[in-house]
């Protein structure tokens, strides 16, 4: 009966006296959140309450009765996989937004004090949950403009062809949604749907050679995931065919072992630079086309409202920049520019930006958010963080310790790599003074592109960045605000 | 406009509160950062942000599955459930006594007042100490209680695969 003894926790607010009911329940949800056990609100279906009836000692009458609460969820006992760890044994670094589909985000900055993010911290997003693939069964068919026809094998994609590595700052679309006000549904995401890792894999690009595919300007590689469930839309994203060519992976490994299945095994893309919804997972299919999908072909008739979108969805009616006067988002078949940054700044020919290649950001990694800190012996404090414009390099860092207010240039360490990975930065706090300090920091890339303070008023309707405001979208995509990323510290006498 | 309905995303606000007893009115569990603060239910291991369920697959208490039915985006109401619909009824054969020895094998003496977990996971309070055995009652806190929930729906979309943000 080992296995059911209890054992005291270290329940930090232990104090006997007696607690009320509403104490009790908002302690003990306290310490199983800070214990990992427990993660989101104490109304979901069988969260609320434990999982079953503990079994008592040997010595006492045994108990049958189960006590499931009449609130368990059915899809709990329907778990298909019952040996696995749950998500947030597999990914302690993260903080879990829902375990099915699974979507987690990094649950510390400390995560961006390191060149590497190893991938128990690297975010999770997904539309469903994360299939079981058999790799040694899997294939992934290339369509299309190809001179043939082709059904790839794992082991064809890993041997008969080049291997490349890239190191590539991947970060979610979404990420800093939470920052939006007005609020707006989806995901909320904080600062931390973003990592940096090592990506190996096959260069498409000797594939579609290889197949005699149409690679020509103004083709598209339409790649699409295989994890929907039948009927449902399939996750699908058209990547220009010049960047196709450029630098774009079939990659498996993830920072030197097998991607694990909630980051894409066996096999994802990946689009350097570029936001992680571009880096489809599962590829299923690779189809070469003159367009974006788009349209009767792609999707039902009658979509968006009484049709299926089954293609179009993620590329053309999500992932887009759209103000609050548009009720959706208008659909081209290809734009003049791809850096998601320049399209905003087109508007004239691109109502709604797509997201494809990332805007310049910077996080910072130390101190942390809430965090106490000490000046050292020579009376300093030394910020870092890391900073990334997407496959653009990254020309400077700022940081202020004053909220914005005024700022001083800090200055990059670490590993110079491929321009699509980010790079990290210091900057050294001179004569911090004791008590609560506001730390900003923002990037500028090569091209001049700095990041705005601030999120504009739904109302302004803005379709790029304009008098330092970034423009609040009802997607609530590419967040890089600087003022909402800040971190608040103390700093100690 | 019309309310949500079965298999529809609900994206809600919600706070609980005491619906009985001297403690009545306060509040419990809250999605909303700000009523969390004020109420003193903050805490920083975790994030303060609207609940997103799938509405009529008992994915959350049957009581506010059961309210979000029918309500429109915008809409506030506020529902008093009983414990059948909110965190159940109490269980008697969920008061467990343990040897004492066994306890205290895996982490020094226990009193009365402290939370304790088992190794498969439930947690519960310990309710008595005696020379020879430990009570734990691993009775969720809000089981047959009434407790009152004030949701404010604020979005509902078609699918999960609609025209929500991803």
């Amino acid at each position: 009966m080992s296995q059911h003894q209890p054992r005291a926790e270290q329940d930090p607010e232990g104090e006997t006296a007696g607690p009320s009911s509403r104490d009790r329940f908002v302690r003990r949800r306290r310490l199983l959140m800070a214990t990992g056990s427990l993660a989101g609100i104490g109304v979901l279906a069988g969260c609320g309450q434990d999982t079953g009836t503990p079994t008592p000692a040997e010595t006492e009458p045994p108990t049958d009765s189960p006590t499931e609460p009449p609130t368990e969820s059915p899809t709990e006992t329907e778990t298909p996989e019952p040996e696995e760890e749950p998500l947030e044994a597999r990914y302690p670094g993260l903080e879990i937004l829902s375990p099915e589909p699974e979507n987690a985000q990094a649950a510390s900055r400390s995560t961006y004090t390191d060149y590497i993010t190893p991938r128990e911290e690297h975010y999770i997003r997904n539309h469903y949950p994360t299939p079981d693939i058999e790799e040694s069964e899997w294939t992934v068919s290339l369509t299309g403009m190809v001179g043939s026809e082709a059904e790839l094998s794992m082991e064809e994609i890993k041997h008969s062809f080049r291997t490349q590595s890239v190191t590539h700052t991947m970060q979610c679309a979404g990420n800093g949604r939470s920052f939006f006000d007005p609020q707006v549904g989806g995901n909320q995401w904080h600062y931390g749907a973003v990592g940096n890792t090592v990506w190996t894999g096959t260069p498409v690009s000797d594939i579609l050679e290889y197949y005699g595919a149409e690679t020509s300007e103004g083709h598209f590689l339409t790649v699409m995931g295989g994890e929907h469930p039948e009927g449902e839309d399939v996750f699908t994203r058209s990547i220009p065919m010049q960047k196709v060519m450029d630098d774009t992976l079939l990659a498996y490994n993830m920072n030197g072992s097998p991607v694990s299945p909630d980051h894409g095994f066996p096999v994802r893309l990946l689009v350097p630079g570029w936001f992680g919804c571009n880096n489809v997972k599962w590829v299923d299919r690779m189809h070469v086309m003159d367009s974006m999908v788009i349209g009767d072909e792609w999707e039902e008739p009658g979509a968006p409202e009484d049709g299926q979108r089954t293609y179009t969805h993620w590329q053309q009616y999500s992932y887009r920049i759209v103000p609050e006067e548009d009720t959706r988002a208008e659909h081209y078949e290809d734009i003049p520019v791809y850096d998601t940054r320049e399209q905003m700044d087109q508007t004239d020919e691109i109502r709604n930006a797509y997201m494809y290649d990332q805007v310049e950001k910077s996080l910072i990694g130390y101190p942390a958010e809430g965090q106490t800190v000490s000046p050292s012996p020579a009376g300093t404090i030394e910020v870092i963080g890391v900073a990334w414009a997407g496959d653009d390099p990254v020309e400077t860092v700022e940081v202020s310790t004053d909220g914005g207010e005024t700022w001083g240039e800090a200055e990059f360490f670490g590993p110079v790599g491929d321009p699509t990975g980010w790079r990290q930065f210091r900057y050294v706090w001179q004569e911090p003074s004791a008590g609560e300090h506001t730390l900003v920091s923002r990037a500028t890339d090569e091209r001049g592109y700095t990041q705005p303070a601030s999120i504009s008023a739904p109302e302004d309707q803005l379709r790029a960045v304009q008098d330092d405001q970034f423009p609040w979208n009802q997607g609530g995509y590419g967040n890089n605000a600087h003022l909402v990323h800040a971190v608040t510290c103390t700093v100690e006498e | 406009m019309k309310g949500a309905e079965p298999g529809q995303i609900a994206i809600v606000h919600l706070t609980g509160r005491l619906a009985d007893g001297p403690e009545a009115g306060e509040v419990f569990e809250t999605t909303d950062v700000d009523v969390a603060l004020e109420s003193g239910v903050y805490h920083d291991h975790r994030d303060f942000k609207p609940l997103e369920f799938r509405v009529g697959e008992g994915h959350v208490l049957p009581g506010i599955d059961e309210a979000v039915q029918g309500m429109e985006p915008g809409e506030t109401r506020t529902v008093t459930l009983d414990p059948p619909e909110a965190y159940g009824p109490a269980d008697e054969d969920s008061v467990v006594t343990f040897p004492r020895d066994h306890l205290d094998a895996g982490s020094g003496p226990v009193a009365v007042g402290e939370l304790v977990r088992s190794d498969r996971g439930d947690t519960g309070w310990v309710t008595d100490v005696s020379d020879t055995g430990v009570t734990v009652d691993f009775n969720h806190e809000l089981a047959g209680e009434r407790v009152e929930f004030e949701i404010r729906l604020l979005e509902v979309h078609a699918t999960e695969t609609g025209q929500e943000p991803t």
